[in-house]
């Protein structure tokens, strides 16, 4: 997954690339752990954002950058293994606490990562937030869904079709 | 606000809410979310997305046997969030037989002296009833045909070393009626069951070593010879959706085989076997026989009866496990019906009316 020339070479430097966030911070990471997404691999096998030319993301602000980075770093190592057949169950583990830890979050933020997820092609970050928002409906009532999720109040309309809804499906409703 | 744009950035993508919606994992979630909004509703019914992802989940089934004079219901997923679901299943309450179970749906004779397609899970909606078809035929079925309400039934005949069967279809408010042309067989049978039309073919068990194929588009019949090894009428078969295949369980003695039918390009069938003959524990134990009862289309559950004790059991043939129903003693294997119900799958939703989406 990750570019050749990346990895741990012989005199230990990993490949750098530089991205830019919309408001433009400039990150510094390895090609490896920027190569999870699939947009940037591209880009990065292409010899890009090596040197002072760097990335630019005009759709991913800093904060949200950061944390998308947070997630690349600690998955990377397992990526290149190639989705970590070989991996310890404490390995397993770690990451699987590290992501539970990592979606746990404002909601802000949690869409932002998901729109970044989508926007960078980074197939386990999209996974993860969009199991978190699954999680966050599972258990609600549809009224309770859309005050979740900062819907605004129903109309009388779809109130009665609501009401409708729990008639006709009484046994999702137990 | 920054994060009420990302909130209707995502909500409002179908793509995004899509992979959100996958990952509801129960049908009665995925009801629930469905409620949310008009937009919502459509992507839940969207019955592409909800094949791929979301397995049907087996509730139960129901047994009856002609000692019992009515069905009751077994219930087997321990799901909380099937809870309401299998309370529903249960109070199915009256005197009738269940010819056929599909996506929730009950096909039965005999309610109110008439055919008719019950939904248990839906106890607001009116039992549809179909008019008696001209010729008393020995089965009937849903048809394949994505929940439109068509019915299939059949009779089988054993003329002279040919066979011919009778095919009745009900759509569209009446019964039609086709003879298939005779053909050749091995021997004469008789029939000891028929699996439900999957992908347009209706599979007929006879106990002489050979299923016969319906074929429901050309109403043509043919033999397809059991694997040597099956030598009584101690099988049930399993046909998935997704798979022209099917394969069929085989019950002798305490042990359960598995095997699968497959056609080659050129047209000839054999069958493989799948995994190692094993053998059912509760039967091994009591050294009793297993009869092969029914089968779900998963492959996932066999329904077992064993023949001195009168206990039934049901196997998950992906863990092995075995529950044995003590509730229950058949009066009669053989003659016990046994019926799988399915959860509703994908979920009928009422036609949705897409207007423009409020949170957007």
């Amino acid at each position: 997954m990750a570019a050749p020339e990346s990895g741990d070479g012989n005199n230990g430097a990993a490949r750098m690339v530089t991205l830019i966030s919309s408001d433009n911070t400039r990150f510094e990471v390895e090609a490896a752990a920027a190569s999870l997404s699939q947009t940037l691999q591209l880009t990065i096998l292409d010899g890009g954002g090596g040197g002072g030319d760097g990335i630019p993301l005009p759709n991913v602000d800093s904060a949200t950058l950061s944390k998308v980075l947070e997630y690349c770093i600690k998955h990377a190592p397992a990526a290149a293994n190639g989705g970590a057949p070989n991996a310890t169950a404490v390995d397993r583990a770690e990451l699987e606490r590290f992501d539970n830890e990592f979606v746990n979050i404002d909601q802000s933020v949690l869409y932002s990562l998901i729109m970044a997820a989508h926007n960078l092609e980074i197939e386990g970050l999209q996974s993860l937030v969009a199991k978190k928002v699954a999680d966050m409906i599972k258990g609600k009532s549809p009224m309770e869904i859309r005050r979740t999720l900062g819907f605004p109040d129903p109309t009388p309309e779809e109130q009665a079709e609501m009401n409708a809804h729990m008639l006709e499906y009484g046994w999702a409703y137990e | 606000m920054a994060a009420t744009i990302s909130a209707v950035a995502v909500l409002g993508d179908d793509d995004l809410l899509c992979e959100i919606l996958l990952r509801l994992g129960f049908p009665t979630t995925l009801v629930r979310a469905a409620a949310v909004s008009r937009r919502w509703l459509r992507i839940a019914s969207d019955r592409a997305f909800l094949r791929a992802r979301h397995p049907p989940r087996l509730l139960g089934f129901y047994y009856h046997d002609y000692g019992l004079g009515r069905p009751y219901f077994v219930p087997i997923s321990q799901a909380p969030e099937l809870a309401g679901a299998v309370r529903l299943a249960s109070s199915v309450n009256g005197k009738f037989i269940i010819r056929d179970s599909r996506d929730g749906c009950l096909l039965v004779s005999g309610f109110k002296g008439c055919n008719a397609v019950l939904d248990p899970l839906h106890p607001r909606r009116n039992v549809a009833f179909l008019p008696q078809p001209q010729y008393a035929n020995l089965t009937a079925f849903f048809a394949d045909d994505g929940g439109a309400g068509g019915v299939v039934s059949l009779s089988v005949f054993f003329p002279l070393g040919k066979t011919s069967v009778n095919v009745g279809i009900f759509q569209c408010g009446a019964w039609t009626f086709q003879q298939t042309a005779a053909i050749d067989v091995p021997g004469t049978a008789s029939v000891v069951g028929a699996h439900a039309p999957v992908q347009g073919k209706i599979y007929i068990m006879t106990n002489c070593g050979y299923i016969l194929q319906l074929d429901l588009a050309s109403i043509s019949l043919s033999v397809i010879q059991l694997p040597e090894e099956v030598k009584t009428s101690n099988f049930k078969l399993s046909c998935g959706e997704h798979d022209s295949g099917f394969f069929l369980i085989q019950g002798e003695g305490c042990l359960i085989s598995i095997w699968r039918h497959e056609v080659d390009g050129d047209g000839t069938h054999h069958w493989a076997k799948v995994s190692d003959t094993f053998c059912v524990q509760e039967a091994f134990t009591r050294q009793e026989d297993v009869t092969i009862l029914e089968a779900d289309d998963n492959l996932e559950y066999v329904f077992l009866g064993l023949n001195q004790s009168k206990c039934l059991i049901s196997l998950n043939l992906r863990s092995r496990t075995e529950i044995v129903h003590h509730e229950f003693t058949a009066n009669f294997i053989p003659f016990s019906n046994i019926k799988p119900l399915m959860m509703v799958w994908p979920p009928v939703f009422p036609a949705a009316k897409e207007e423009n989406v409020l949170e957007e």
